[in-house]
This record gives C-alpha cells, sequence and structure tokens, in this order.
C-alpha cells in the first residue's frame, strides 16, 4: 500500500511538472505585452541631479492673502509639498521635525500674526541658513489684472538684481532663492520648457517678487502671470529656524511699530491744529491801528467836546 | 540710593517678543532685577533700537556651505542683471511709490535676464520653446483665462468709444470755429459793401466797381470756407438736382402748361415719318360714291 501510494506520488509530482512546464513554455515564447509600460525607465532616471524638495505650508491665524500666496506657489513649484497648518503657539523648532518628516531638504514657512501681518520664513533644513521676512503687497495670480499664463510645472528663469552681489548676506539670500525658488532640471514633475521667469529685484530696502510668462523668446516680450509681493528682510539665523543671528536688518520696522509711528503722525494732525489756533489768538493784537497818544494833546476839538 | 525728584535712566535689555509691545513684561523686569540692574528707586527705561548685526565671515562661511558649485547652470537657471535706471525718469532715482515707473524697472531687469538666459540656453542646444502640438495643464485654468479675455475686451471697447467720443468732440469744435470766421467774413463784407455804396451815394466814388468785386469776393474765400465748400460740395443730392432739372424749381406754377403764340408756332417737334405720309389713304366721300356708281 505505502509503496503504490508513493509511486502515485510521484506519478503525481511528474504530471505536475510536466504541466508546469506546458503552461510556463507559450508565455516565454510569445512576448509579453502588458509588462512593456513597466520596462521603460522614466526619463528623469540619472538624470535628475538637483534634488531640492521645499515644504510651503503656513502657521494657523494666516489672511487670505496668505493662504492665497501658498497656493498661488505651490502652483508654479511643482517641487513643492505641503502639510497642514501649524499650531502658532507650538515651538518653531518642530517645523525642522516636519521637514524631516515630508522628507523635504527647504522650507517656506509663512506665519499671520494678529491677522494682518504675513511674515515669510525661508529656510535650508538640516542645517540652516533661515531667513525671516516680513511679507507686504500680496498680489495674487488669480486676480484679473494680471494676463499672462504659463505651464504648470515649467521650470522658471531666475532673475536677480545686481545689488544681490554687493554685501554678503545679500549673496546668501540670493543663494537661498535659487535652491528653494527654482525647479530643478529633470525633476519628474516637472517640464521640459522654460516659459516664465521670477524677478527679485532689491528697492527701498525691500525685495520685490515678480512672475512674467515669456511670450516672445528672442525680443523678450514678457507678460505679467502674478503673483506679487515685497520681503522686508528682518533677520538671518545661521540654523535652521534657530541659531545664532548671522544679520540683523538695521532699517527693518515691525509693523506693530509702523502702525504705531503712523497713529501717532495722524495723533498729532489735531493737537497742531489746535496748537495753531492758538497761537493765532495770542499774536492777534487788540489795538486797530497803531496810534501815538501824543497826537490828540494840541486837539482843541476833543477838549471843548469833553 | 534714593533719588526723589531726579528719575535715573537705565538700559534694560530688550528681550521680548516683538509683537507683544503693549504692557510691562514681568520676565523683562525680573532679568533685569537679577542682573543688578534694577535698584528701589524711580526708572524710565531706555527703548534703544536692538543692535545691528552683521557678521560678515559667518555669513560667507554658510554661504561657501549650501552653495552648489558642482552643479552646471542649467540645473539652476540663474542670471544676475544690472537693473536699468528707468528709462521714463532721466535721473537715476526710480520714485518706488510711482508705479509705472518701478514695474517698468522690473520689467526691464526680467526681459534682460530673459534675452541673456535665452541665448545661453540655444547656444547650449537646449530647446526651451513648447511645440504647438504639446498640451499639458497651465497656471491658470481655461475659464479663469476666459475671464482675463472678456475683462481685455471690455477695456478695449471702453478706450475705443472713449477715443470716438474725444474725436467727435473735436470736430465739432473746429465746425462751430469754421462756422464763426464764416459769418464774420460775411458781415464785414456786408459793411464795406454798404460803406461804399453810401460813397457812391454821396459821390465820392464814381465806379461801381465794388459790387461785382463783393459779388466775387462773397463766394466763400480762404482755407477755411474752401474746406468748408468741399464739405458742402461733398454732400450733392444728385436724384434732387435731376428732378430739379427735370421738373424746374421755384418760380410760378400757374399757367405753365397753357399753349402761347410762339409754342403754337414751334414745329420743331414735328416729324415727317411719324406725322407725314400715311400709307392707307381712305378716299373722300364724294370720291367713294362716284366709284361705287361706276360698278
Amino acid at each position: 500500500m505505502a509503496r503504490k501510494r508513493k509511486a502515485g506520488e510521484r506519478n503525481e509530482q511528474k504530471s505536475k511538472l510536466q504541466k508546469l512546464n506546458s503552461e510556463v513554455k507559450p508565455e516565454e515564447q510569445e512576448p509579453a505585452v502588458t509588462n512593456e509600460l513597466t520596462d521603460m525607465e522614466p526619463l528623469t532616471k540619472g538624470r535628475w541631479k538637483n534634488k531640492q524638495k521645499v515644504l510651503v505650508f503656513t502657521s494657523r491665524g494666516i489672511t487670505f492673502k496668505g493662504r492665497h500666496l501658498i497656493k498661488d506657489l505651490r502652483n508654479l513649484m511643482p517641487h513643492t509639498k505641503t502639510d497642514v497648518k501649524m499650531d502658532r503657539k507650538s515651538d518653531l523648532l518642530m517645523v525642522n521635525e516636519i521637514c524631516e518628516l515630508k522628507n523635504c531638504n527647504k522650507c517656506v514657512y509663512l506665519v499671520g500674526k494678529k491677522g494682518r501681518d504675513v511674515y515669510m520664513w525661508v529656510s535650508n533644513v538640516p542645517h540652516g541658513p533661515s531667513a525671516l521676512f516680513h511679507v507686504e503687497y500680496l498680489n495674487m495670480m488669480e486676480e484679473l489684472k494680471f494676463t499672462g499664463n504659463c505651464l504648470k510645472a515649467s521650470r522658471p528663469i531666475l532673475s536677480f538684481d545686481s545689488k544681490f552681489d554687493e554685501t554678503p548676506h545679500m549673496k546668501l539670500l540670493k543663494e537661498l532663492f535659487i535652491q528653494v525658488f527654482g525647479t530643478p532640471n529633470y525633476h519628474p514633475k516637472s517640464q521640459p520648457f522654460i516659459d516664465h521667469v521670477f524677478t527679485f529685484s532689491v528697492m527701498d530696502g525691500k525685495i520685490w517678487f515678480r512672475n512674467y510668462q515669456i511670450v516672445e523668446e528672442t525680443g523678450g516680450e514678457l507678460v505679467e502671470i502674478g503673483p506679487r509681493f515685497t520681503m522686508t528682510l528682518s533677520r538671518i539665523l545661521s540654523g535652521s529656524f534657530g541659531g545664532p543671528v548671522l544679520y540683523c536688518n538695521p532699517d527693518y520696522q515691525s509693523p506693530n511699530l509702523m502702525r504705531h509711528l503712523h497713529k501717532k503722525k495722524n495723533s498729532m494732525k489735531y493737537v497742531e491744529h489746535k496748537a495753531a489756533k492758538v497761537d493765532k489768538r495770542m499774536r492777534r493784537s487788540d489795538k486797530t491801528f497803531a496810534t501815538d497818544e501824543t497826537d490828540q494833546v494840541f486837539d482843541t476839538n476833543l477838549t471843548a467836546g469833553s | 540710593m534714593m533719588i526723589d525728584d531726579e528719575v535715573e535712566e537705565i538700559h534694560i535689555p530688550h528681550i521680548r517678543d516683538e509683537d507683544d509691545q503693549d504692557g510691562d513684561s514681568d520676565r523683562e523686569l525680573q532679568v533685569a532685577f537679577a542682573s543688578g540692574l534694577l535698584k528701589p528707586g524711580l526708572f524710565r527705561p531706555i527703548t534703544a533700537p536692538p543692535p545691528a548685526i552683521n557678521n560678515e565671515v559667518g555669513l560667507l562661511e554658510k554661504l561657501e556651505e549650501i552653495s552648489q558649485s558642482d552643479l552646471e547652470w542649467v540645473e539652476r537657471l540663474d542670471v544676475t542683471i544690472k537693473r536699468n535706471k528707468s528709462e521714463v525718469t532721466e535721473d537715476d532715482q526710480t520714485d518706488v511709490h510711482n508705479d509705472f515707473q518701478r514695474e517698468v524697472s522690473f520689467y526691464g531687469q526680467a526681459q534682460n535676464s530673459v534675452i541673456s538666459a535665452m541665448l545661453r540656453l540655444h547656444s547650449s542646444g537646449i530647446n526651451t520653446k513648447r511645440p504647438d502640438d504639446y498640451f499639458a495643464e497651465m497656471a491658470k485654468k481655461d475659464d479663469h483665462m476666459k475671464k482675463v479675455g472678456v475683462k481685455l475686451l471690455a477695456l478695449k471697447k471702453r478706450r475705443e468709444t472713449s477715443e470716438k467720443n474725444q474725436n467727435n468732440f473735436k470736430l465739432r469744435k473746429y465746425g462751430k470755429q469754421v462756422q464763426r470766421a464764416v459769418t464774420l467774413e460775411r458781415q464785414q463784407k456786408k459793411r464795406e459793401v454798404l460803406s461804399s455804396i453810401k460813397k457812391f451815394k454821396k459821390g465820392k466814388i464814381t465806379n461801381t466797381d465794388f459790387l461785382d468785386d463783393s459779388s466775387k469776393e462773397n463766394r466763400p474765400q480762404g482755407k477755411k470756407l474752401s474746406q468748408l465748400q468741399k464739405l458742402q460740395k461733398h454732400k450733392v443730392n444728385h436724384k434732387r438736382n435731376f428732378r430739379d432739372k427735370k421738373y424746374g424749381f421755384g418760380g410760378k406754377k400757374k399757367g405753365q402748361k397753357r399753349n402761347t403764340n410762339t409754342s403754337s408756332n414751334d414745329v420743331s417737334g414735328f416729324k415727317r415719318k411719324v406725322h407725314g405720309n400715311k400709307k392707307n389713304v381712305r378716299p373722300g366721300k364724294s370720291k367713294r360714291t362716284k366709284l361705287k356708281s361706276k360698278r
């Protein structure tokens, strides 16, 4: 019985192998059509060298304009990721951890304060440096005055003012901006065309950001796409969201101070007006004419009348 | 060390956050007290501006640390260009608060950098232009661009209408001016003719040339008048002219169709072919009866 069973098992095994072989053979002969797509290597493989990943997100309590700015930046930069809004009370160093979790090495973090002021941190994540800006004069891409358009994931040319080469802190900022705002070549989500230009100019102690569509390449005809904003540098830290201060802008005025000075200026208007009124009253003389009292000494009529 | 009247000024380090400037911060005072800066008495803190820090060495070190010197230019696509002093203002200063000047200077910078970057890209054999049959998602969606188009069209229309209105206004002004000049000239001529008639009556002038001259001169003269004439000439009603020629214009209408001596004697309308010899001439009554009797 036992022998028989074994023999039978052998036979079964043989037949199974035969079956498997017979099943496999026809597949080997015909080329597998379904594998064609997965076999093709991605175009960017091996060419994507500049691996920048930027985390773009905000704190809680950001204004609608800040929120739209984030939306626009995300729209224009394919190498960005985002995260949920961060609680403002939590430590800034938490941002570093979030970046690490999200596998990002650069960060643009917008902070909203007092329901109206927008600050922007631009940081190189693990080791710094990081810079804090006050963002003003925000105009969104959605506004109808910007008539240009560009591809969603094309790479921008980054245009810098020559003032970015004059001082060490501006040089550092330029390098930071190039790494953050430039879409890397052969990034998987990017497109291989260049049809817009990010412009960074320095004027009036602020950095002005503009985005133009390139309509004609040789003549350099441009149409603005948006967004627009200005950044006023507050300080540069050597670490990412911390560490010693490398540069502190002496001309920086916090928005609170600006508002305070503005209010004070306006309040003086009323006080000055009142003071001027009092002053005028004081200067007014009681006499209508400058008369000499001795003129009336020999007036006979006067004496007769009295 | 008590000070009653005088207030001692003392510097308390600036450690609080810049945003909560209102009210005293206890922590600040505590720190100041601990460091021995505060002593009993009246104090007024001097709010000194935070010291300006510019650690150039540190900045340059950091720059060295993060610079991507191993990458080619194509990977970064950055262009640094001297921003042109604005062409709008001839002096070097562009007014920051003048939107137009400011934007023009930014535009110039972008333009120059695009031209130089494109030259560099094309010379290294990189194509930048999107082919016409390449479709991809755009940064602004189609419905948004439609809105933009509608707005642009409305703007264009508004500009055109305003331009047209302005032109019309100018034309009207000019027409009025011409009209005034014509009436003034006519009045002048009339006055002259009348005065010369007076002189003639008094016997100061013997010849009556002024009447012919005036008739000649009455025709509109000069550049402005000739233009007016052109305008008038331009509006010739040919239909009216033809009908005037055909039916006559003005004058007495009664008895115009009656015969007169001259009209009845006029035989210019007689044509021999029409009105002359007739083919079948019926013989007279007497001839016809004679013919009958002969049968």
